[in-house]
């Protein structure tokens, strides 16, 4: 899968994200249109060929959404053994501790725009609370 | 030697697909291709390079 990274707090340079607002300013709108808007945005392009093993979040303290952008024939997810094949009209959520998969057998790249956003239950201080000590704050709970 | 394991959930884990009103659908459409757009030009730009 190769990827290009429109939101990603914990990188140490932020300058290149500053820099999307000016290139990409309607994707950029659009994300932080939505509520709840975590912490990690990117471009997803996935050559033809390519199956994403099944593999699963540590936590579910994010939830991921997905934007298909040109879902070519062939192409698909599955969470849970559930799979499902990206909506013209619609984003697709799911929770990421579930173990999924995704893969392209048709004969040109997928885009999805891809996004987490907080998980529901969590309360403003928890949100803070993950911010201030990074991927390994649920050790200090 | 072998990672352990820790497996921490913030809330509800009762299924795999959410369904979430995060965004009228008119405006998923339109954003879409404004997005698709915008994708494009990147692409186009042969910026490529940088989806790593």
């Amino acid at each position: 899968m190769n990827t290009y990274h429109l939101i990603r707090d914990l990188d140490p340079d932020q300058n290149q994200y500053i820099k999307r607002q000016s290139t990409l300013p309607q994707t950029m709108a659009f994300l932080h249109s939505i509520p709840g808007l975590a912490d990690a945005a990117f471009f997803s392009c996935l050559v033809p060929g390519t199956h994403l093993k099944a593999h699963e979040a540590e936590d579910n303290v994010r939830l991921n959404v997905h934007l298909g952008l040109d879902i070519p024939r062939g192409c698909g997810i599955s969470v849970a053994n559930q799979p499902r094949i990206w909506p013209e009209d619609q984003l697709l959520c799911f929770d990421p501790s579930f173990t999924h998969e995704a893969w392209n057998f048709g004969t040109s790249d997928r885009y999805v725009l891809l996004f987490t956003i907080w998980h529901p239950d969590l309360t403003n201080a928890e949100i803070f609370a993950i911010k201030l000590f990074g991927k390994d704050y649920y050790r200090y709970l | 030697m072998q990672r352990p394991t820790f497996h921490y959930y913030a809330g509800l884990r009762d299924r795999p697909w959410w369904e979430i009103a995060l965004m009228p659908t008119d405006q998923v459409v339109m954003f879409k291709e404004k997005i698709k757009t915008e994708l494009q030009s990147i692409l186009f730009k042969n910026q490529l390079a940088a989806f790593s």
